[in-house]
């Protein structure tokens, strides 16, 4: 599950993202965009991490879709490159993630749990489960993400 | 993982690169992630954060 990610282009203020999926399904856009919270009694910064396809016809995002192009390690990995360099610049913020369907979610858990070795040594990574936050451990169900820079 | 940061030119290197583009528009007005950041926002302030991030 070990995989390049695309080239990534961003926005001047690292917030927004954009690389081309390419595969059977020819090359489609993704966004992935950082959106800040206001989150009461917060003493950090916590931003959303949102991303998706971009529908050109109808200019708009959508992750509802399923695009297939049979590359879904390596979107991953982009992704992944996209939260990175967004905490490059903005160490001091919690990245908050949580899927559309509760089958993404499950996805999610399922690569963070993969790379967990890797993500560990840069970042400090908390699951939600049963109502409660805790240190991310594999092989159990969360249902949703936060994630700090170390 | 490795990542390069270039202003607007790409590496000629064979690692992936994350380049900065004044093409990439802002989507803070998209509808899709308005509603995601809201969303968050109301598991958020239901949930609260991990120890040691609150005031």
């Amino acid at each position: 599950m070990n995989s390049l990610p695309y080239n990534l282009e961003a926005s001047p203020h690292f917030l927004d993202f954009e690389f081309s999926s390419t595969g059977p399904k020819g090359e489609v856009r993704k966004i992935v965009r950082f959106t800040k919270m206001k989150i009461a009694d917060a003493s950090i910064e916590v931003y959303n991490i949102g991303f998706g396809d971009y529908n050109k016809l109808e200019d708009k995002i959508d992750d509802l879709i399923v695009t297939d192009n049979k590359d879904s390690d390596k979107v991953m990995a982009s992704v992944a490159a996209a939260v990175m360099t967004f905490t490059d610049h903005r160490p001091e913020t919690l990245v908050f993630a949580q899927g559309s369907t509760a089958v993404r979610t499950r996805y999610y858990n399922m690569v963070i749990a993969y790379h967990y070795k890797d993500i560990k040594s840069s970042f400090d990574v908390w699951g939600h489960y049963q109502g409660e936050w805790e240190v991310f451990k594999q092989n159990k169900a969360y249902t949703a993400i936060l994630a700090k820079r170390k | 993982m490795s990542i390069t940061i270039s202003q607007k030119t790409k590496s000629n290197d064979s690692r992936k690169t994350v380049v900065v583009s004044k093409k990439v528009k802002s989507h803070a007005k998209d509808p899709f992630f308005v509603s995601k950041a809201k969303a968050a926002e109301a598991f958020l302030n239901k949930h609260g954060l991990p120890a040691g991030f609150s005031k």
